[in-house]
């Protein structure tokens, strides 16, 4: 395969992949901040030696084998108080990836349209967690509630958005 | 066990503590479907995430977070200065709100990431949906770290470190830097340097790491795993609880099924040899094909600096001490004689050659099942004419050594090597016989390694039993069966006999 044509195939796949890459780093750090520059660093290694790629073979298994280890690496030189899953479990969750890219793009058209839906109150859980990057004990008095009843919002929320968009997907 | 949904929230959050992530890591385990779950619940709400953020307004953003800081809510981010040449380093580029700030982030780690020519192969959408794809969120506070909360506000404590192994016993260790000493607790991150002795580790789960010097290995946040740096080591698992601990090195993972490996790492890479039980091992180093191998007793592998897969070895020149006990209870040697604590993996004829009697500590605490040929079952001087007999050592638990003469070609023949062994538990059965030392291989001895008389030609005089025995050699065995006295010749073939001493229960 043409060096240019690798390049751009290996773009490609990273960008249908990155989320669940992403996913990934999150479950290994327990922290997204940490987890946002493990993904920069993965897209690094990934740009440098998409020649190693053997397009035979799922981008993903390659992708998260660069990104496992970062991980190692991470967890050997940042020093920190916080405990993670232990390397068995992110092998394990490793491999419940899909084999598939997740049609992110029609997930997301979807996702407009299930937001759209939601009551006020659901959206604005929504809006305060992801985009101001509140955690549920400073998201409870934007909303007059208990942290705890913010976490149950969120988790029925996302329940809620799941089915919408699987219902959304299904139909079309 | 049903779904914790409060802890996976809390873990989803960020805001996570030690507790809560061992429930989910429990609910993970406990059942494929949930690990599948937890990935699809955790997929989607980055979807979520990076939909909506890719969606708001960033102005509004930076505005609402300077509002909090005015109010004493959270502290302002600073970004991080970037240091030499690290493209991913972004942060420090992003201080101006605006797509166009995007855009030319994206330029820039595209550029570094792919080559100039194909930044512009991209459509500015392309770039900027890509740079929102790597995660640039640089109005977000850090789940890990612990802004102050505002009046009013209780915020999560941080979670409590906890032991993930303690160090079980050492031998003639010295430390490099804070010394650890038997008993103490260790804990993720802890980096440990052995630069003199022994010494045993036990994980939380039981398993077991011997360490023989110099060696440097850090434990990780796993309870049942550690990453070796450099150096070697013994994994030992023999309870069910324990199993499934794992060695990183730079170059390989190993995890061990059950009961016993050794690995060595060095610049050079890593080397495995299974001596009981069952392996998986694989390479560190990303690779598509990177699935493990199963390695069982007897079987060597390894994964070189620069190659990205293992190798099957045929035989390793590395040697691990099995247990403890044999660096720390060394027999009391006197004479032409050396003790090794060890096995090489090469014992044929020519293998290993020394001017004096050499004596390893082969394996500790083998429980024998059914009767043994042996030679020599009570006290008193048996000359090697006299060893044609075999006689039975009834079903016991069995600590084995190997004494071994192997001495160079231009030593000459007819040369006596004499030695005293004082053993700390009683002799309860020689091997002396050529014919005794291969029956008892497949019991007694460490798998993979390559004895004299395995080696039908070479080795078919490897014991005391010669044809004609004009050198008088001798086995002496005290009364009270812990002394043992050696009269053995050099010549142009090997000696090799086994000692059983009465078994001791392995460290624990």
């Amino acid at each position: 395969m043409d060096p240019s044509d690798r390049r751009a195939l290996v773009a490609e796949q990273w960008h249908k992949w990155q989320t669940s890459i992403r996913a990934y780093l999150v479950a290994a750090v327990s922290n997204y901040h940490d987890a946002e520059d493990l993904l920069s660093q993965v897209a690094v290694a990934v740009a440098r030696d998409y020649e190693k790629y053997d397009p035979q073979t799922p981008f993903i298994h390659w992708a998260i084998a660069i990104a496992r280890h970062r991980v190692l690496n991470y967890r050997r030189t940042k020093a920190t108080s916080r405990l993670m899953f232990s390397q068995e479990t992110l092998d394990h969750l490793a491999q419940t990836l899909p084999q598939e890219a997740p049609a992110e793009s029609a997930m997301k058209s979807a996702l407009d349209l299930c937001i759209a839906k939601l009551p006020d109150r659901s959206r604005s859980v929504l809006r305060l967690r992801y985009e101001q990057d509140l955690k549920a004990a400073l998201i409870a008095p934007e909303l007059g509630m208990t942290p705890t009843a913010v976490t149950t919002l969120l988790h029925r929320v996302h329940k809620a958005l799941a089915l919408c968009v699987r219902q959304a997907l299904s139909m079309n | 066990m049903i779904e914790p949904t409060h802890e996976l929230e809390a873990f989803f959050a960020g805001d996570c503590t030690d507790e809560q992530l061992r429930v989910v890591e429990a609910w993970i385990n406990a059942d494929e479907s949930n690990a599948r779950s937890f990935m699809d619940q955790l997929y989607f709400r980055e979807l979520v995430g990076e939909h909506l953020r890719s969606k708001a307004d960033h102005s509004a953003l930076a505005l609402a977070e300077l509002a909090r800081y005015e109010a004493g809510a959270l502290p302002l981010i600073q970004p991080e200065p970037m240091q030499g040449d690290e493209p991913y380093r972004v942060g420090e580029l992003l201080v101006a709100p605006g797509r166009e700030a995007f855009v030319s982030a994206a330029a820039y780690v595209l550029g570094r990431a792919f080559g100039s020519r194909m930044v512009w192969a991209f459509s500015a959408a392309a770039a900027v949906a890509l740079v929102f794809s790597l995660g640039l969120y640089f109005w977000a506070g850090s789940f890990g770290g612990s802004p102050s909360g505002g009046p009013g506000v209780t915020m999560t404590p941080d979670p409590i470190r906890k032991p993930v192994a303690t160090l079980t016993s050492s031998h003639d260790a010295v430390w490099r830097g804070d010394a650890v000493s038997p008993g103490d607790a260790l804990m993720p991150g802890q980096r440990l340097t052995l630069i003199e002795g022994f010494a045993l580790i036990t994980t939380r789960r039981g398993a077991q790491a011997v360490l023989e010097a110099p060696v440097s290995i850090e434990l990780t946040s796993s309870d049942n795993g550690l990453y070796l740096h450099t150096g070697k080591l013994v994994g030992v698992c023999e309870g069910p609880a324990s199993q499934g601990f794992v060695v990183h090195t730079p170059y390989m993972r190993v995890k061990d099924i059950g009961t016993r490996f050794g690995v060595a790492t060095d610049a050079t890479g890593s080397r495995l040899r299974v001596l009981e039980g069952e392996v998986h091992a694989s390479a560190t180093e990303y690779n598509a094909n990177s699935a493990p191998i199963v390695l069982t007793a007897g079987q060597s592998a390894q994964v070189e600096s620069g190659v990205d897969r293992v190798e099957l070895a045929q035989q390793l020149s590395d040697r691990f001490v099995m247990d403890l006990d044999a660096a720390a209870n060394a027999p009391v040697i006197r004479g032409q004689i050396r003790y090794e604590a060890s096995i090489p993996g090469d014992l044929s004829v020519g293998a290993y050659e020394h001017d004096e009697i050499v004596m390893f500590s082969e394996r500790m605490g083998i429980s024998l099942d059914k009767p043994l040929g042996v030679s020599i079952t009570q006290p008193g001087l048996f000359f090697g004419d006299q060893l044609q007999q075999t006689v039975k050592l009834e079903p016991t638990d069995v600590d084995s050594y190997v004494i071994h003469l192997d001495t160079p070609l231009d030593t000459g023949s007819g040369q006596i090597k004499e030695a005293t062994i004082r053993f700390s538990r009683p002799v309860v059965a020689l091997i002396c016989t050529t014919q005794d030392m291969d029956g008892s291989h497949d019991l007694l001895g460490l798998p993979g390694v390559r004895y004299a008389s395995m080696d039908k030609v070479e080795g078919r005089y490897s014991g005391l039993d010669r044809e004609t025995n004009k050198f008088a050699e001798s086995v002496e065995l005290s009364e009270d069966r812990q002394t043992l006295t050696l009269r053995i010749s050099t010549g142009t073939g090997i000696d090799q006999i086994r000692v059983l001493t009465q078994g001791r229960p392995l460290n624990r």
